[in-house]
């Protein structure tokens, strides 16, 4: 049986046990950000006109947000406590465009700047040292050679960022060895097995969480860990609260990956750049510097 | 000493714990979110203050050097001519299209920020009083509170967090319809945990953006601030090397 199959399978059952929850479906969309409204939207029309192929449709595309209702026996009280729960973390897979964003802004932005700078600013003061006839300290040389190799360069750049570009978007959507990958996938276990989902089947619905290729718990690689293989050889209830501890470790790691990138990271690039700046205004600056030294 | 008058939020309060509440708890609750209130203000001053003082110094050096360099400079390019006499002088500082475009672009750019950090600020701005409003609900649904007394001292409490609390949200009220009391108390802390996850993203979001954007946008002043010391000087040197070309100049290289 295919990971369609699975899916399909579970979510035919899920709209066939919990139709009453369309109607709370519709509140939790309007209750997250814009932006985020619409896996919730679609799940409660799935719902609420029992449409198993739009659910499915649905659940490929957010497969977070179904897992409460597939983890949840019908009648159980905490089901909207569990869409809640689920509703409160951004949904994972929000497009490929998503994760390209930043990748095509910072692209863009580099590219025009650079543009801007080797076409109309260099090109300037190339003409007004000519006129001068005079002997330019190194730095300055260094800086006016990056216009004409930039011009002449410019479509191995404009490669370059490219290939840059998708390479930040491979990282970004495609790596599911990271920290926040792992906890996604490693929560959906843990609430799938305590649902009483089979392991095999739970495994599936849990890489489709983290969008991550399919798991192998004999050969366990990222997303899926060896401490959640350990945990998953417990009876069910056991495994599951195992499980989420080894989410919650994940979750810890996560935080402290991203603080990292917000502390140094950051400043780490806005010094790079600001020496580069710098640099350049040096280096135009001083043979202008020489030249009213010379004039007066 | 005269006894000062109860705030609204403490009558509130004390009504509450009437009516069954938890006088320490809903202290602890009006008082978490008056602290995460102080420390997003404390938060927002530090992280402005150095790129709003940079953005300033920029903004003055740009303005000085356009209008004192200015009249330095044509006052040195007239003192080259030969003879030197004065050339008229336009009123106002007349800028390239470089510059003109810079400083639009670096404006527009200012204005979409401000636009989308405001949009970023007030999504799910209710959030941490909903989150306040659920937990005193289920706090007073605990201890059998009628429904109608409890919907409004909660409402008066979390004004304490954020006067525009008052507007309804329908998952507060799907939670309160609930009959069962214990079903209501867990699903109204399930709601409000809910909404404090919400609180804590958008806060999470902006701390991420506050500072980038700033910074982009005194880069863009500090750029403008190049652009005014650096167009005056190629100026005088443009000028200057014009006549060079032609001949002598008296006093020149």
């Amino acid at each position: 049986m295919s990971d369609r199959d699975v899916l399909a399978r579970h979510v035919a059952a899920a709209i066939e046990r919990h139709r009453g929850v369309a109607a709370y479906l519709g509140l939790v969309a309007e209750a997250v950000p814009p932006h985020e409204r619409g896996p919730w939207r679609r799940m409660a029309e799935a719902v609420a006109a029992g449409d198993v192929a739009a659910g499915v449709e649905a659940a490929r595309r957010a497969t977070a947000c179904w897992i409460p209702l597939i983890a949840t026996a019908p009648g159980d009280h905490r089901l909207e406590a569990r869409i809640l729960q689920a509703a409160t973390r951004a949904p994972r897979g929000g497009g490929p465009w998503a994760a390209l964003g930043l990748a095509l802004a910072t692209v863009t932005l580099t590219s025009v700047l650079t543009l801007l700078f080797t076409t109309v600013v260099l090109p300037v003061f190339e003409a007004l040292f000519d006129d001068f006839g005079m002997r330019l300290p190194w730095l300055t040389r260094v800086t006016l050679a990056v216009g004409p190799a930039a011009r002449r360069g410019w479509p191995l750049a404009a490669a370059a960022m490219v290939l840059g570009g998708v390479g930040w978007w491979f990282l970004v959507r495609q790596a599911p060895r990271r920290a926040s990958a792992a906890a996604d996938f490693t929560r959906a276990l843990a609430r799938l097995v305590a649902g009483g989902v089979a392991y095999d089947d739970a495994l599936v619905l849990a890489a489709r969480v983290a969008d991550a290729p399919p798991v192998d718990p004999a050969d366990p690689a990222r997303p899926l860990t060896y401490a959640a293989v350990a945990a998953l050889e417990a009876p069910p209830v056991a495994a599951a609260v195992l499980l989420d501890a080894v989410a919650d470790c994940h979750d810890d790691r996560a935080r402290g990956g991203s603080s990292i990138g917000e502390w140094f990271v950051g400043p780490l690039a806005v010094a790079t750049i600001g020496l580069l700046v710098g640099l350049a205004v040096i280096a135009l600056f001083l043979p202008l510097v020489q030249v009213v030294s010379s004039l007066s | 000493m005269p006894e000062r008058p109860l705030t609204t939020c403490e009558q509130a309060i004390a009504e509450a714990v009437a009516c069954g509440g938890d006088a320490t708890r809903l202290e602890a609750l009006v008082a978490e979110a008056a602290a995460v209130r102080r420390d997003d203000r404390l938060w927002l001053r530090q992280v402005l203050v150095y790129p709003a003082a940079v953005g300033v110094l920029a903004i003055l050096g740009a303005a000085w050097i356009t209008t004192r360099d200015g009249v330095l400079i044509h006052d040195v390019q007239d003192a080259f001519r030969d003879p030197p006499i004065p050339t008229p002088r336009a009123a106002w500082e007349a800028f390239d299209g470089v510059a003109v475009s810079v400083a639009v672009g670096g404006l527009l750019a200012a204005i979409g920020l401000t636009a989308w950090l405001l949009r970023l600020g007030r999504r799910d701005a209710r959030s941490g009083a909903l989150a306040v409003r659920c937990d005193v609900l289920a706090d007073l649904a605990a201890g059998d509170c009628p429904v109608a007394v409890g919907d409004r001292l909660a409402r008066a409490i979390a004004a304490e967090a954020d006067a525009a609390a008052a507007p309804p949200s329908a998952l507060v009220a799907h939670a309160v319809a609930r009959d069962d009391v214990d079903a209501r108390a867990s699903l109204l802390r399930s709601t409000a945990a809910f909404y404090r996850g919400l609180d804590a993203r958008r806060r999470r979001a902006l701390r991420r953006a506050v500072p980038t954007a700033a910074t982009c946008v005194v880069g863009w002043v500090v750029l403008i601030y190049g652009i005014a010391l650096f167009r005056p000087l190629v100026g005088l040197v443009d000028a200057l090397a014009a006549p060079r070309d032609g001949g002598a100049v008296r006093g020149g290289p």
